[in-house]
């Protein structure tokens, strides 16, 4: 459960996000909006790259405003990125058993929990390859596969489809449907309409850095405000 | 706070790793044959390149150390002579003012070295770039400044531990295995070799995860829980240490050391080469310590002035930067790799 409370990030006299508020309860929760519309910015937010000039961040009822970065993953927080990004240098087993070393897991524990993690993404046959031989579509299960490492409560995927084949694509579909009945609520970003209509029983839409609507998927896309920001529909024509 | 686990999903069997001197074959083949060909054939040299060698030796261990900073977390030193005289330093101090084993003396100085090399590193850990290599470059120039007008220890008392008056320079002594140079070439090169496969063991360890993760960038290194300072903090110290190991050998080869030596000139061309060399790559020490002192060397026994050297690594530099940033040991690999295939497919 995410909440937002008047969350304002402020870049020089830039405000990417200005004022948000907006609670995400969503077990596959995705978030919307156009080019600039702040989902880069509020998933920086979240992960506790970009501090808010004022809000509050409440993950789960607990505040994570004061919370490093580099502790979010001990908390269960764990996020993808755009590009993959990936230790090219480390195989892709090793690149997994990071999250492992920053959990202190013990050896034992970390090889059984690589193993299921390994099988839940496909990705056995190809532990012990140097990532930066893998495929898009490998890279992006790396990542992946280092979040669910963590066993998250939250895991935040940054346009995860981009790039991939129409089975790529359903694979991931079929993966992230798992997520949630493993204990991990999945926030996705993405500008694909048919991909967080099929996944997302909740969506959030952000234009300009505010709120323009949030609830239910379907209900939400066909909210006009919606179809006007993100598919410059007209509002009136819309409704 | 605690995360919600995920259920188990039972999976037979696990992913298989290779064992480790495996891997360590497979990744470092050339190395390792490269070391093993120095002690077979290097003792069997006059004593002039036995002693060139066992310098190139040391100096491949702070190379070591500058490869790691650069590579594994980007960090550039301009240091790594001025490293390798605080290793010497403490080296002949303890050897002079306890009188024990080589071995220690050798322990004591990569510990002293590597706590000074993660002090110096302390800069490190909020800048990068320029702002940290000049901090370096001024360190090892005011190091060059205290060890050439107050020398290195040589028997006397106090701290500093410099005879006075008419009193005789002592020199450290040499481990008891190894008091001959071809035995102390050989010895060292067993030093660095197990350096090298300590800091191989390093780099699989997580302590290398994570530099790798850094290296990928520090926003995915966060998001992966990488607790950065710590492990910039190890860098550091494994970098201090290896040129404090190097410092030491150094140190023991000749019995003392001169202040001159150590010039903070001598760092920026340690860099140079290692870059040249290709600090992705363990042997990017050897060829950077053979480039920096062998090279030169053998420059000179042609009839040729060694300081044309500095031209030479000054275009191999250009030509590595634009051209081949693998460097020498990326080249050596591609025709490894050629020479293969060319095989191969002959057997075939």
């Amino acid at each position: 459960m995410i909440e937002l409370k008047d969350i304002t990030v402020s870049f020089g006299g830039v405000k990417p996000i200005s004022g948000l508020t907006v609670t995400m309860g969503g077990r596959i929760q995705g978030l919307i909006g156009p080019n600039g519309a702040g989902k880069t910015t509020l998933l920086n937010v979240l992960s506790g790259f970009v501090t808010p000039v004022s809000g509050s961040i409440t993950l789960f009822g607990e505040n994570f405003g004061p919370v490093r970065a580099e502790a979010r993953l001990e908390n269960g927080i764990t996020r993808s990125f755009q590009t993959p990004q990936v230790a090219a240098d480390l195989t892709a087993a090793d690149n997994i058993r990071v999250s492992f070393d920053s959990l202190g897991l013990s050896r034992a524990d970390a090889h059984t929990q690589l193993t299921e993690v390994l099988a839940l993404t496909g990705l056995t046959a190809q532990a012990e390859v140097m990532a930066g031989a893998l495929d898009g579509y490998s890279l992006r299960m790396v990542e992946i596969a280092r979040c669910l490492a963590a066993k998250p409560r939250l895991i935040m995927l940054d346009e995860p489809a981009a790039g991939l084949a129409a089975d790529e694509r359903a694979r991931l579909m079929t993966l992230l449907k798992r997520l949630p009945d493993m204990g991990a609520q999945v926030l996705i970003i993405d500008h694909d309409f048919d991909l967080i209509g099929d996944l997302c029983d909740q969506v959030a839409v952000l234009d300009f850095g505010k709120l323009v609507a949030s609830g239910p998927t379907q209900e939400t896309l066909a909210n006009p405000k919606v179809r006007a920001a993100y598919l410059g529909e007209d509002e009136e024509d819309a409704a | 706070m605690t995360a919600t686990h995920i259920q188990d999903v039972t999976q037979s069997g696990g992913p298989t790793q290779p064992g480790f001197v495996k891997r360590m074959w497979r990744d470092n083949a050339g190395t390792i044959i490269t070391l093993g060909l120095l002690i077979t054939i290097v003792p069997f040299l006059p004593v002039y390149w036995i002693r060139v060698f066992t310098s190139m030796m040391a100096v491949a261990a702070a190379a070591q150390g500058v490869a790691i900073l650069h590579e594994r977390i980007g960090h550039v030193s301009l240091a790594g002579i001025g490293m390798m005289a605080v290793g010497g330093w403490i080296g002949l101090r303890v050897a002079h003012g306890l009188g024990l084993p080589f071995e220690i003396n050798l322990l004591v100085a990569a510990i002293g070295a590597g706590a000074i090399g993660a002090l110096l590193g302390l800069p490190g850990i909020r800048h990068k770039g320029l702002i940290f290599a000049l901090v370096t470059l001024m360190f090892a120039a005011g190091l060059h400044v205290v060890v050439s007008s107050v020398g290195f220890p040589d028997g006397g008392s106090g701290f500093w531990g410099r005879v006075s008056g008419s009193q005789e320079r002592a020199f450290m002594a040499r481990p008891a295995v190894a008091q001959s140079d071809h035995a102390y070439f050989i010895y060292t090169t067993l030093i660095v070799t197990l350096a090298f496969g300590l800091t191989y063991a390093i780099l699989k360890s997580s302590a290398g995860r994570a530099w790798a993760m850094i290296r990928a960038g520090d926003a995915v290194a966060k998001s992966a829980g990488v607790n950065m300072k710590a492990a910039r903090f190890k860098a550091f110290f494994l970098a201090g240490a290896l040129s404090g190991i190097g410092g030491c050998l150094m140190a023991g080869s000749i019995g003392q050391l001169d202040g001159r030596s150590f010039d903070a000139l001598q760092s920026l061309l340690l860099y140079g080469l290692v870059i040249v060399a290709g600090p992705w790559s363990l042997a990017a020490a050897l060829i950077a310590a053979f480039l920096y002192r062998v090279f030169p060397a053998l420059l000179d026994s042609w009839g040729v002035d060694g300081d044309i050297a500095m031209i030479i690594f000054g275009i191999a530099l250009i030509h590595a930067i634009v051209n081949a940033p693998r460097g020498i040991a990326g080249q050596l690999q591609d025709l490894s790799a050629l020479i293969s295939s060319k095989f191969g497919g002959a057997a075939r």
